[in-house]
């Protein structure tokens, strides 16, 4: 039996060695001669389009900013007019990600496997943005940020993930610096209390503005982050009041913005200056959240409507100011710094998509990452190139442009920029009335 | 000492609107025996009815409670007799069936509001949220402190209902023993129906106080769920007073937390102190307080 069993598989080994070794034993036979034959007519592949996708919060609790970025987007193509590029016309496919970074992800790879877009624009919230620009790399799609301000999303080395012209988090207190030095300190402001959202944004704001205080000699009497979507924000708040500090600095979305505009109120948290992070206090809902209790509320903000910045795509003239004036008479309310980014956003795009076309070149996704990369272009942001370069806290980015940074300031219910001199729009009120006295 | 005293005014108030929505909840585990992982889902369905009445009407959350407690006791009542009473008492693969339908069930409700509302947050702010007096250098939010009196009106009320009316009586007598209250002559069934209805106009009745105070959007219910369940082991299942002192230490044990410790950390406590109970106190201060 067992001679039986041995022969049986001795045989089926020699049966498989020769059946994968003879074909390459065969002496290769001449080529037959074909008679020549006329190369068929191929008509070109029917041109489809362009496909850009757009992965944005379009619901849920970040909605008002991802509906801002939408908006400017759309108000932006409107504006160039282009809807086709080499005979392809241009199609948007829009994914709402509810502002949750597993749906932001599960979209990216749908519009980049299932849709086979040629480029993404998108990403609101850092946590969100960290999961796309994460599979935009993996997949080979070249991705346009529109605000997710996370540092370490362009210090990833994502050769196909682009900052648009979002300022990097640790940025965003740039023009604050020159204000504290300039007038809060003179003023008397020696004690900072920080708190902020507990998210990657939060963090990473955090984490940048330490070292400013620290270097400039002001005590940080509180530091804390909190839960956003806390509903209850006074014990943060009696802490903060029990810490007796000049001025405080904090990094808000927007539903904990207006609360704690309100809650901070109503214990009379009273301080030299209250300073937001951009973020929620500079949307033009923090004023319905927080009613009149906006007034007096600084905020750092990406953008000013001031500056007279202007330029031309695809032959069509743009200037900073037509952008906001479009913007108000579209949707009848102020854009902010995160809609400018999403106008600046397709202007980007639109640019990288023109260059390509114009080299003579095909729309796809390695060239217009191509394109992305040589990016040198005024936008209703300031000039946004994608470069690589390193930072004075060390933070060495890829692909990554500086947009300069404003202060506002909420002056009767309404916002005001204060800081630089040359772009305001009124004068600061520091220091600011308290509670009991306005 | 403000700060002190601040940090207990906030949390006592706070308790007790935690008590109110948690109340509905120790009461069906009390009679049903079963976790109510809907209780949540049905106050944010209260929330929403308070909105959509303030945003339709102008109807402020305080007067829509009345509309959302009824509306939501019907809710509750046909979610109880054509769903939950269904899989009650039937074989299935899990003992916990009518756990996992709750669950279920508050899942479902989550997403029909969704799609009617979608997941934006929403809030009914009036001129009255924002208001507060000041005592001993304390602030005294008036939002929080009519929201907490109505809350402890709802208590005591309930308390009154349970244990000096025969409909009450038959409830307390349905949760000891629901065979010996059938034979009692006790309809079981219409107890079990008219509790758990009941327990969702209560939990409408929070949501409605939080309200003007706060903001509401479908996802809203997730930590409150949480809250309620640790009221109810802390408090002990079934009793009113025990969710009553159930919901006031755990919303000074937060408030002291969130102020002492840290902020970000405000949940940790509850979660901390669930296990502490049941490490430690397993029938609740139910036990200790002997009602």
């Amino acid at each position: 039996m067992k001679k039986v069993k041995l022969g049986l598989v001795l045989g089926l080994a020699v049966v498989l060695v020769a059946a994968f070794a003879l074909p390459g034993c065969v002496p290769e036979a001449a080529p037959p001669v074909a008679p020549p034959v006329a190369p068929p007519v191929v008509p070109p592949p029917p041109a489809g389009p362009i496909k850009i996708g757009i992965n944005l919060s379009l619901t849920g609790p970040k909605a008002s900013f991802g509906v801002i970025d939408r908006n400017s987007l759309e108000i932006a193509r409107a504006k160039f007019g282009v809807t086709e590029i080499g005979g392809r016309p241009i199609a948007f496919i829009v994914e709402d990600n509810r502002g949750d970074p597993s749906i932001a992800k599960s979209a990216e790879e749908k519009l980049a496997t299932l849709d086979k877009v040629d480029l993404i624009i998108g990403g609101y919230s850092s946590a969100c943005g960290v999961t796309q620009a994460a599979a935009a790399n993996d997949l080979k799609v070249p991705h346009i940020l529109v605000n997710a301000s996370k540092d370490d999303i362009t210090m990833a080395n994502y050769e196909w993930v682009f900052s648009g012209a979002r300022v990097p988090a640790s940025h965003y207190a740039d023009a604050m610096w020159s204000f504290v030095d300039e007038v809060l300190i003179p003023g008397g402001v020696k004690k900072v209390a920080l708190f902020y959202e507990m998210t990657d944004w939060g963090t990473s704001s955090a984490k940048g503005l330490r070292p400013g205080f620290e270097k400039r000699g002001i005590e940080l009497v509180y530091d804390s982050p909190y839960d956003s979507t806390a509903t209850d924000f006074k014990p943060m708040l009696t802490a903060v009041k029990a810490a007796k500090p000049d001025m405080i600095v904090a990094v808000s979305y927007l539903m904990d913005a207006g609360l704690l505009a309100r809650q901070a109120a109503e214990l009379r948290v009273n301080v030299l200056c209250y300073m937001g992070q951009a973020g929620g206090y500079t949307m033009p809902e923090f004023l319905k959240l927080a009613g009149e209790n906006v007034n007096y509320t600084m905020s750092t903000a990406n953008w000013s409507r001031i500056p007279a910045w202007k330029g031309e795509i695809a032959g069509v003239k743009w200037t900073n100011q037509e952008y906001y004036d479009a913007y108000l008479e579209t949707y009848n309310a102020e854009p902010d710094y995160h809609g400018s980014q999403g106008f600046a956003a397709w202007q980007i795009a639109l640019d990288a998509l023109l260059r390509v076309d114009a080299a003579g070149k095909p729309i796809n996704r390695e060239n217009i990452k191509a394109a992305l990369e040589e990016t040198k272009l005024m936008t209703t942001m300031g000039l946004i190139e994608h470069k690589e370069w390193t930072d004075d806290m060390g933070h060495h980015y890829y692909n990554q442009g500086l947009p300069l940074t404003y202060i506002v300031q909420w002056l009767n219910m309404k916002q005001e920029i204060i800081w630089p001199l040359e772009g305001k729009t009124a004068d600061y009120v520091f220091p600011v009335p308290k509670y009991e006295e306005r | 000492m403000a700060l002190f005293g601040q940090t207990f005014v906030t949390g006592i108030l706070i308790g007790g609107i935690y008590a109110v929505i948690a109340v509905g909840m120790t009461l069906i585990m009390g009679v049903m025996k079963i976790i109510n992982l809907a209780h949540g889902a049905l106050m944010m369905v209260g929330m929403y009815v308070c909105l959509a009445l303030f945003k339709s009407f102008g109807l402020h959350p305080y007067l829509g409670m009345i509309p959302a407690m009824i509306i939501l006791f019907g809710i509750g009542w046909l979610l109880q007799k054509y769903s939950i009473e269904r899989v009650f008492g039937v074989e299935t693969i899990l003992p916990e069936s009518q756990v996992l339908l709750t669950l279920a069930l508050g899942l479902g409700i989550t997403e029909i509001i969704r799609l009617i509302f979608t997941s934006n947050y929403q809030c009914a702010y009036t001129p009255f949220s924002a208001r507060c007096f000041y005592l001993g250098g304390m602030s005294i939010s008036q939002p929080y402190l009519v929201g907490f009196i109505i809350a402890m009106a709802f208590v005591a009320a309930l308390h009154i209902l349970l244990t000096r009316t025969d409909l009450g009586r038959s409830v307390i007598a349905t949760a000891q023993d629901r065979d010996a209250a059938t034979y009692m002559g006790v309809d079981a069934k219409r107890i079990t129906n008219f509790t758990f209805a009941l327990g969702t106009a209560l939990a409408a009745a929070g949501g409605a106080m939080l309200l003007p105070i706060f903001y509401t959007y479908p996802d809203v219910w997730h930590p409150y769920l949480a809250k309620c369940f640790i009221i109810t082991i802390l408090g002990g299942m079934g009793s009113t007073v025990g969710a009553l002192s159930g919901g006031l230490l755990l919303g000074v044990a937060e408030t002291f937390g969130a102020t002492y410790w840290s902020p970000g950390y405000r949940d940790v406590v509850g979660l901390i102190i669930f296990v502490l109970v049941l490490l430690f106190l397993p029938g609740g201060l139910k036990k200790v307080i002997g009602r």
